[in-house]
């Protein structure tokens, strides 16, 4: 015990001593998530859309005062569809639609961009207010025909009966944080950073483990009372706590920072130490195999950021396209963010996403024992 | 020199160390042993054995054949039993260069069982020992080479252990760090700590050992006390002649003179010729080349030494 003690306070000294590694552990990831974060929307920003309706008709007032009622957004008058789409490419709004009309049909053109969350969801109250005002209209319609009436007092007498009956009406309501949507766009772009520097810092880390080799260190452990087994089993403790750190300053850092809502702390816990047993894996096999610090660097930033993009640390899973969606469970990062996303958006807990942790726990084993016998190899 | 009947006396048992590296015998049938309290010197080129040897006695490598014991401790690759009996100082440097000297050695102190204050005491004593106590708390990356040299010993010698085994602590470094390395040594060994010692510098051997075993090729050619490998020589010097041209061709006119035992060529120029009586041969030898287009531009002749044993035993010069 007292070895892995000793290889870990020294692995932990040395990244202590190391202000670039700081620098990547601690003020980079933060910063990502805020630039993301800042770029895309956060949690306290409305959202804002755009209305193309130059003749507002009854109608399309309803939808409007449906969609001004959702919360955090905001309606923007917009001259035409051109302009509209020109501030959508501009992100200067997040969503947006286009009234129109045509032989008697109110037609609402929604646009957005395919990768914003909260267009989505203003599309969504915007749907359901399109669909409450068009049976309003049916019901009007049908009221006067068999009244034999004109549709003001048709509208008029639906109005005065919809007074005695509202107290069973049904509301069409946003459903945020109970249903599909995220609380918040940071928290979600936290999560895929989450996901991507667990995995990064430990592949970076795999230098600590190849430096032990080069610097002599490891021959001169061997000649001590140490097995081989102690020494690995220090080295991987080490690259797990690296990880397990990387975690919890993310993690806290952003709640400290952007107040980021990440659900069930177990359910995160739980996934970050699955994630650390991968990238712990990784990194013990890439230190056994490389030659140079130079090999690690190439192998880290490229396989950690092409893991990273395929398995949603970039752009939510959600967000994928259905042909692409199962090829991105090839990594771990996509068990990872999948169940993240449950967490943060559903308030999923542990025990909804259990399935997902063994999968990154069970990743994980595989490649560290592959690591284990690679470096038992090495070393005999 | 100390003789060594009781188990506990013996600090070092080394018997029939064989190891090969597919068709390259790098230790071949290798017997040795180590008093307690002695400093005993493992003197051959490079390429001769001494690391891989030192290896199987440290456990590092297993050996095809042959047995090591360390104050009666059957030592065995893949086994700590023992380990903590032997201090190692490798050949190359074995420490963390952006960990600072004190923090190296509490690492490795911890290896070895040293926490608190123990540990502090500890390396406070190593500190003094190798003059680094004032720069202990810098990183080891800003020692100069002989400091680095320094610490690597410190290291090695923390946990108090009987024998410590120093594989050419000195190679690369500037004599002034090499002379505080060899004071080092030679105190410890006065403090009655058994010290294995590899080197090829023949100063060194002389210098710090007691007993010495000359290692060449992956044998051992011959062990013994420095006086009981010079008399090995007889009364025969050496004779280090620096020629214009053709050292071969030379070497091979001055074995047929009568009173060389042999001449043999060490470079293009050098000819290192074994002689009874150099003194009065001199003559003969430098009229030996009379009339040939090889001249005599230096004569150097040695009293008996070590490389004078060296080249009885090999037919070749240690060198650096």
């Amino acid at each position: 015990m007292n070895v892995v003690v000793a290889i870990v306070v020294a692995n932990l000294r040395r990244l202590r001593n190391d202000r670039t590694s700081l620098f990547f552990l601690v003020i980079v990831p933060l910063l990502i998530v805020y630039a993301l974060g800042a770029a895309i929307g956060g949690a306290t920003q409305s959202t804002l859309i755009g209305v193309v309706d130059p003749q507002p008709t009854s109608a399309t007032k309803e939808v409007r005062t449906a969609l001004a009622g959702a919360a955090d957004v905001r309606l923007v008058q917009v001259s035409d569809a051109g302009a509209l789409r020109d501030a959508l490419a501009r992100r200067e709004l997040d969503g947006g639609y286009v009234v129109t009309r045509r032989d008697g049909i109110t037609t609402f053109g929604w646009m957005a961009s395919a990768t914003s969350p909260e267009g989505f969801h203003v599309a969504q109250v915007m749907a359901a207010a399109v669909t409450r005002e068009g049976l309003r209209q049916r019901a009007v319609e049908v009221v006067a025909t068999g009244r034999g009436t004109d549709r003001v007092s048709a509208a008029a007498a639906l109005e005065r009966a919809n007074a005695e009956v509202t107290r069973t009406r049904v509301r069409v309501t946003a459903l945020q944080g109970a249903g599909d949507e995220p609380k918040s766009v940071t928290a979600v772009l936290a999560g895929g950073q989450l996901t991507l520097f667990i995995f990064l810092a430990s592949l970076f880390g795999a230098s600590n483990v190849l430096q032990a080799r080069q610097f002599g260190v490891t021959r001169r452990m061997r000649a001590g009372p140490v097995t081989d087994g102690l020494i690995i089993t220090g080295e991987a403790v080490s690259r797990f706590i690296t990880a397990a750190l990387q975690a919890l300053i993310i993690v806290g850092g952003t709640v400290a920072l952007f107040h980021v809502d990440w659900g069930s702390p177990a359910a995160v816990a739980a996934l970050s130490a699955g994630m650390a047993l991968v990238g712990t894996g990784a990194a013990m096999l890439l230190g056994v195999v490389a030659r140079t610090e130079q090999q690690i660097g190439g192998v880290a930033m490229g396989v950690g950021l092409v893991m990273a993009a395929l398995g949603g640390s970039m752009q939510p899973l959600h967000y994928f396209p259905d042909a692409i969606r199962p090829f991105a469970f090839i990594t771990p990062h996509a068990w990872m963010n999948d169940a993240l996303w449950d967490v943060q958006v559903n308030g999923a807990g542990l025990g909804a996403v259990w399935g997902n942790v063994v999968v990154l726990g069970a990743a994980g084993t595989v490649l560290l024992a592959v690591a284990v016998l690679a470096m038992r190899r090495r070393m005999g | 020199m100390p003789i060594a009947t009781d188990v506990l006396d013996i600090a070092l048992r080394v018997e029939g160390l064989k190891k090969s590296f597919g068709a390259n015998v790098a230790v071949d049938d290798v017997w040795f042993r180590i008093a307690k309290g002695e400093t005993f010197g493992l003197l051959g080129p490079n390429g001769a054995g001494k690391t891989t040897t030192i290896s199987m006695i440290c456990g590092l490598i297993a050996a095809d054949a042959g047995t090591v014991d360390v104050y009666g401790t059957r030592i065995a690759a893949g086994s700590p039993r023992g380990r903590r009996l032997i201090g190692y100082v490798p050949q190359e440097l074995a420490i963390y260069p952006d960990l600072s000297g004190r923090d190296n050695l509490r690492f490795f102190g911890r290896l070895y069982g040293l926490r608190g204050a123990e540990a502090e005491r500890r390396i406070d004593e190593v500190l003094d020992v190798v003059a680094l106590r004032d720069r202990a708390g810098d990183r080891s990356e800003e020692y100069s080479g002989g400091m680095k040299r320094r610490l690597n010993i410190a290291a090695g010698m923390l946990h108090e252990p009987r024998l410590l085994i120093l594989d050419e602590p000195t190679v690369g470094i500037d004599p002034q760090s090499r002379n505080a390395i060899l004071d080092a040594v030679a105190a410890l060994g006065d403090a009655g700590l058994s010290v294995l010692y590899t080197t090829h510098y023949m100063e060194e051997a002389e210098r710090l050992c007691d007993r010495l075993a000359i290692m060449d090729g992956g044998k051992i050619k011959a062990t013994g006390t420095r006086r009981e490998l010079v008399s090995m020589v007889g009364k025969h010097d050496v004779v280090n002649l620096t020629v214009s041209r053709a050292a071969r061709a030379a070497a091979e006119g001055l074995r047929a003179l009568p009173g060389v035992r042999s001449a043999t060529a060490q470079d293009d120029r050098t000819v290192s010729v074994l002689a009874d009586g150099a003194a009065a041969l001199l003559p003969d030898i430098i009229g030996t080349f009379a009339g040939t287009p090889i001249h005599v531009q230096g004569v150097e002749v040695l009293e008996p030494s070590l490389d004078a044993v060296f080249l009885h035993l090999t037919g070749t010069a240690l060198r650096d």
